[in-house]
């Protein structure tokens, strides 16, 4: 497109011609009504904004404001009826809620908050909404361009999905040596909620080439990713990588997954996998904690600061997990590196068919934790843990020069070498939930119970389900929550609770978002069944250190 | 995002079909025509319309592209309805200017053409383009397309709409049997709809009823309540709940359905429309300024209530404070109508002294002959009343009470009641100002009550012996009206009152449909005003009950019960209570309920609600179609 070009090469050319791309999503009754007065008024503002019209600006999606940011508009402004007035009696503080979480992230980010702004404008201010827009076109002026390095979206790649492509990956994962026993689909969690899903059909269509219109499959969505198949199968089909390469086809074929949270926390990644800004990642790091910047072990925190701002609304104490490896290792004489410049481990845009981004991230990330020296990095996610240990060794052209642990097997290092003391006379009786990356995807399934074996007074009762059979936490790369999702979440806690233990650990921040999120309010059983609280397996840890 | 649905893949049938019309989004039949208008010299002054023109006919699925000259003359308009069939547009988009003025006027065009009226989009290039860039053509023009072109990037995704008709129950519920509750329910009645009203306590009348004498009108306030409760009592349309409550509101409007709890037993009643007049309180001053310690402080409400029993003991020297616990005090706000009461009692004890008294009154002192100003001031204005020939002020009868008003500022509101004040100062009734660093203090002094205070204008601490002290609290919100907020899905405000949807232009709406409020419920306010409100409330109320149905718009959220895994985020998030879980577990909205702001599609976190005509679809194209060319 023409114009998109003058206006690119206005971007390059020197900051004086610099005109932003304002977007303002306004609502009907009050501030569309103050432009349209302010219009009636002829009062003058700068032409580069420009206004969508929502009914309430309560609809104004998180994800929108990322979204407006990635289509490469320099300033968003969000406004609506003045608290008190709002049309719709409370959408706007609804909005004030949203804005501000944002507002949060963006600093996080680096991009800085003050690209975003949330202002009140009323039917009849006028001047205040040509004001507004005037002030804040200066100032997005002086701030300049959107940072972001966002290349155009790419038109559907056509060629994506060749029964060529397809043949290599059902080769690469084994998909070939399928015998349709259907051990696959008796197993899957997500089967046993949803009648329609079944991953053999997947595969046997793949096989006959019958998944030629892989932009209309929606099961290739639909599955976790767990791979309890895999782990059934006889013949042992790398499921889960086979699922992910038709996605990264789809992808190229333009289908857009279903994300939770409109697609915000891929959003999030994208950004961080597109810039180069100061991030303000270590807000969580307390007087307590000791860190550096270069030593031998480098704690991988990954996204658990910004869940803490997304999910605020729930209260979620993300960092605390983040505190806890760091005191568990003060405790131990380990001062680990924990950098500012740590990005995303891409892990869930990996799993939504963005290849690309991933590994922007991976360059960043290994580069960062080369620079510190580190010759071991520790990881509280298990996913940070699985991207690490199988993608970015795939990807990366060399192999990775550091020992990769979960926190679980570091621990247990600790422990081993007498360095972490416990206190005496702990009474605690727990279950574990076994986090899919972690286990079968990694083959780390003893780890975190030996901890709790070497810690006395802790005890573990078993759930029914473990190991190659747990079932999971319902959702991964947060994509198709949905009705059946809850079914089996439910499943799960109910299953916990059954243990008669006091709490539930998990050894993955995001297993404990989303079962935290399935009992949170509405449950489709009795309270009581589903009753036992959540905690992270790294917060048990430090919790029992001896002070 | 949602992915488009497909239909059941049955090879075959589905190709064979012809599309239907209009064209669903996706689909290689969308046939889009944009009119752009000049509306004159406003947009053609300063846009260069046929080049917009041009442009637009270059964009994606459009078929058909026109400049108007004024698009809402019957012309532009005929000229719309002809293109429409010619070249059998199944979207249209308008770009002139705003959807808030214009909206309607082209749905019409649309619908009066055959195409369903949600298959237009505006796009505003007159009050948000022409009209605010006058000095710059050129990037008016530019952002004239930009906004054409993400019209056309929403319209193609519109989906065509049903509005949903729905039928009302002509009966409406009061709840409250106050004087704003009575009037309503007497105006609703009259007018031959069923109304049950409900009040908890054990008669009608509210809060009236403790009062004595009423300003305004001759008539006590006794007289005045009792023929509205007698009216009520024998309506053979008013259904009286005493000793009741309002249990349970679920529905909306036109069916609400509630339950009615009297006296342990609870009967169901289906309503149209619900009115609340629960009235308020009198807020109870304990700890302020001898409240509670001295037995001849008592609030206003009490002295009306000594007043009414005749057990007024004997008084001499009263003291009213104004703005007690209000103002800041404690409360925030101001009650507005403690000043006119507090000076109708004080006129009522001056008129009715010797009655009160029997005919022991004592010995009456002048009053302001140690403030020499006041004294003059009365003097002069004595002095104009006689010129005036509105004949010479009643003299203070012989031994009457002396009366002194502690107040911030005197808020007489309202046309007449001026006068009332004008009247006590000629009665001789006091006036001192204080200010909220220097309130009076009040304490016992042998068998009388001291008032120390800080005179303003003398610059001097002085004290005032008086009898009794009178203190002018606050009406407040009563402690349920949280609860009975929760009930019916409406806000009440920081003070605790029923907030209405719009202070000037819909004072006694909410912004939930046929709901109302009035009386002091919504805040302080005197019985002219609950009585006013109430009939207001009642006409408001017949508007849907008269004309027997609705029309819901169809701008409405919509629950995919596959995905919906039933958390309830939704649910707490509608400001209308428009959304509740069915049996199955999960979110359903109704329609007649839905306003459509989006809150709830807003913060679904699986994505499973679908803002009909505001998809995430749309706006997502919308938004990045603006910023083409940002990248």
């Amino acid at each position: 497109m023409q114009e998109g070009e003058v206006e690119a090469e206005q971007k390059t050319a020197a900051d004086t011609t610099f005109e932003p791309n304002i977007i303002a999503f306004c609502c009907n009754w009050c501030s569309y009504a103050g432009a349209d007065l302010a219009g009636v008024s002829r009062l003058q503002y700068p032409p580069n904004i420009r206004i969508v019209r929502v009914m309430c600006s309560g609809r104004v999606e998180p994800s929108f404001l990322l979204d407006a940011l990635e289509s490469g508009a320099d300033g968003i402004l969000v406004t609506g009826c003045h608290i008190g007035d709002c049309h719709y009696i409370s959408g706007n503080k609804k909005a004030e809620t949203k804005v501000k979480m944002v507002q949060n992230l963006l600093d996080m980010l680096g991009v800085g908050s003050d690209r975003l702004r949330l202002e009140w404008i009323s039917a009849s201010e006028a001047s205040k909404f040509a004001e507004v827009m005037n002030e804040f076109n200066d100032h997005i002026t002086q701030l300049g361009p959107n940072p972001l390095k966002f290349v155009e979206r790419e038109p559907p790649d056509e060629q994506a999905g060749s029964p060529e492509i397809i043949n290599g990956l059902i080769q690469d994962t084994r998909a070939f040596d399928c015998v349709e026993c259907g051990k696959c689909t008796s197993v899957c969690p997500v089967a046993m909620v949803d009648e329609k899903f079944a991953p053999r059909l997947i595969v046997v269509k793949a096989q006959e080439g019958a998944s030629s219109d892989l932009a209309k499959e929606k099961d290739i969505w639909t599955c976790n990713t767990c791979g309890i198949c895999s782990a059934m199968c006889p013949y042992k089909v790398d499921y889960p990588e086979f699922i992910r390469g038709l996605r990264v086809e789809s992808a190229m074929l333009g289908t857009v997954p279903s994300c939770s949270q409109g697609g915000l926390l891929q959003s999030t990644m994208r950004i961080m996998a597109n810039s180069d800004f100061e991030q303000k990642r270590l807000d969580w790091v307390d007087e307590d904690s000791k860190i550096a910047d270069t030593g031998d072990v480098f704690f991988f925190t990954g996204c658990l600061p910004q869940m803490e701002v997304i999910f605020q609304d729930r209260e979620l104490k993300m960092t605390d997990i983040a505190r806890s490896a760091v005191k568990i290792m003060n405790k131990a004489g380990v001062v680990p590196v924990v950098s500012n410049k740590e990005k995303c481990c891409g892990h869930d845009l990996n799993w939504t068919g963005d290849e690309e981004s991933v590994e922007k991230l991976m360059d960043h990330n290994l580069d960062v934790i080369r620079k510190s020296g580190a010759k071991t990095v520790v990881f509280t996610c298990a996913e940070c843990f699985r991207t690490f240990n199988i993608d970015y060794q795939a990807m990366a052209e060399e192999d990775l020069d550091f020992r990769m642990l979960h926190i679980s097997q570091y621990v247990n290092e600790l422990i081993d070498s007498g360095k972490l003391k416990f206190k005496d006379g702990l009474s605690r009786k727990i279950t574990y939930h076994e986090p899919c990356r972690l286990s079968r995807h990694c083959g780390v399934y003893d780890a975190p119970r030996d901890t709790f074996a070497k810690i006395s007074g802790i005890d573990i009762v078993e759930m029914e389900n473990i190991r190659d059979k747990s079932t999971c936490c319902g959702v991964s790369a947060w994509m198709n929550c949905d009705a059946n999702v809850k079914k089996s979440q439910i499943d799960r806690m109910m299953e916990a609770k059954r243990t008669d233990a006091e709490v539930v650990l998990t050894a993955c921040p995001k297993c404990y978002i989303h079962l935290d999120c399935s009992v949170r309010d509405e449950v489709p059983v009795e309270k009581e069944m589903v009753d036992i609280p959540l905690e992270d397996y790294t917060i048990a840890v430090a919790k029992a250190l001896e002070d | 995002m949602e992915q488009p649905e497909q239909p059941a893949e049955t090879p075959g049938e589905t190709e064979e079909q012809p599309p239907e019309t209009p064209a669903e989004p996706g689909s290689e039949d969308l046939r889009i025509g944009v009119f752009v208008c000049h509306c004159g010299t406003n947009i053609g002054g300063f846009v260069d319309v046929p080049s917009v023109v041009e442009y637009t006919k270059t964009l994606p699925d459009v078929v058909f592209a026109t400049g108007n000259l004024y698009s809402c003359a019957e012309d532009g308009l005929a000229s719309i309805r002809d293109a429409i069939k010619e070249h059998k547009l199944n979207r249209v988009i308008v770009a002139s200017c705003t959807p808030r003025t214009h909206g309607p006027l082209f749905q019409g065009v649309c619908e009066e053409a055959g195409l369903n009226k949600y298959l237009f989009e505006f796009a505003n290039i007159r009050e948000q383009c022409s009209w605010v860039h006058m000095k710059e053509k050129e990037e008016a023009t530019e952002k004239a397309k930009d906004l054409v072109r993400s019209a056309v990037a929403k319209a193609a995704l519109l989906v065509p709409q049903e509005e949903m008709k729905v039928d009302v129950v002509p009966r409406s519920l009061v709840i409250g049997g106050g004087v704003a509750g009575l009037s309503a329910a007497l105006s609703l009645a009259g007018q031959r709809f069923d109304v049950h009203l409900v009040e908890k306590e054990s008669e009608l009348g509210g809060f009236t009823r403790n009062l004595n004498s009423l300003y305004l009108g001759e008539k006590s306030a006794e007289e005045t309540i009792k023929p509205l409760i007698d009216r009520v009592m024998s309506h053979e349309n008013i259904t009286v709940h005493l000793n009741s409550q309002v249990g349970d509101v679920s529905g909306f409007i036109g069916n609400f359905d509630t339950t009615i709890v009297s006296n342990g037993s609870s009967q169901e009643v289906k309503v149209g429309t619900i009115i609340i007049a629960t009235g308020a309180l009198e807020y109870l001053p304990d700890g302020l300024y001898g409240y509670g310690m001295y037995d001849n402080v008592v609030t206003l409400t009490e002295f009306e209530i000594l007043c009414k029993s005749h057990k007024l003991p004997k008084v001499n020297k009263v003291a009213f404070i104004q703005c007690v616990g209000s103002r800041g005090q404690d409360k925030s706000y101001c009650s507005r109508i403690c000043c006119v009461i507090s000076i109708k009692n004080a006129l009522y004890l001056t008129e009715k002294y010797a009655e009160l008294m029997g005919d022991d009154g004592a010995e009456r002192v002048e009053v302001g002959v140690s403030v020499p100003e006041i004294a003059s001031r009365r003097r002069r204005r004595r002095r104009m009343a006689v010129a005036e020939g509105a004949g010479a002020p009643a003299a203070a009868p012989m031994g009457g009470p002396e009366i002194t008003i502690f107040n911030r500022d005197v808020m007489t509101y309202g046309a007449n009641h001026e006068v009332y004040y004008n009247e006590a100062r000629e009665k001789r009734i006091r006036f001192v100002r204080y200010t909220p660093e220097n309130r009076p203090k009040v304490t016992q002094e042998g068998d009388k009550l001291a008032v120390t205070y800080y005179h303003e204008t003398l610059k001097t601490e002085r004290k005032l012996l008086a009898d009794m002290v009178v203190l002018a609290t606050p009406l407040v919100a009563p402690p349920d009206a949280a609860k009975l907020s929760k009930m019916l899905k409406v806000p009440i405000g920081r003070d605790g009152f029923f907030l209405e949807a719009h202070v000037k232009l819909r004072p006694i709406d909410f912004a939930t449909d046929g709901i109302f409020v009035c009386g002091t419920a919504r805040g302080p306010a005197d019985i002219t005003e609950s009585v006013a409100q109430g009939l207001g409330t009642a006409s408001r109320a017949a508007i849907p009950m008269a004309r027997g149905f609705i029309q819901a718009e169809a701008i409405l959220a919509q629950v995919d019960p596959q995905i919906c895994t039933g958390c309830g985020t939704c649910v707490a998030n509608c400001p209308y209570g428009a959304i509740r879980m069915t049996e199955e577990g999960v979110a359903e909205v109704l329609a007649a309920a839905c306003k459509g702001c989006g809150c709830c599609g807003a913060t679904c976190p699986e994505k499973a609600i679908t803002m009909m005509n505001y998809t995430d679809d749309q706006l997502l194209a919308q938004g990045r179609s603006i910023l083409q060319g940002a990248l």
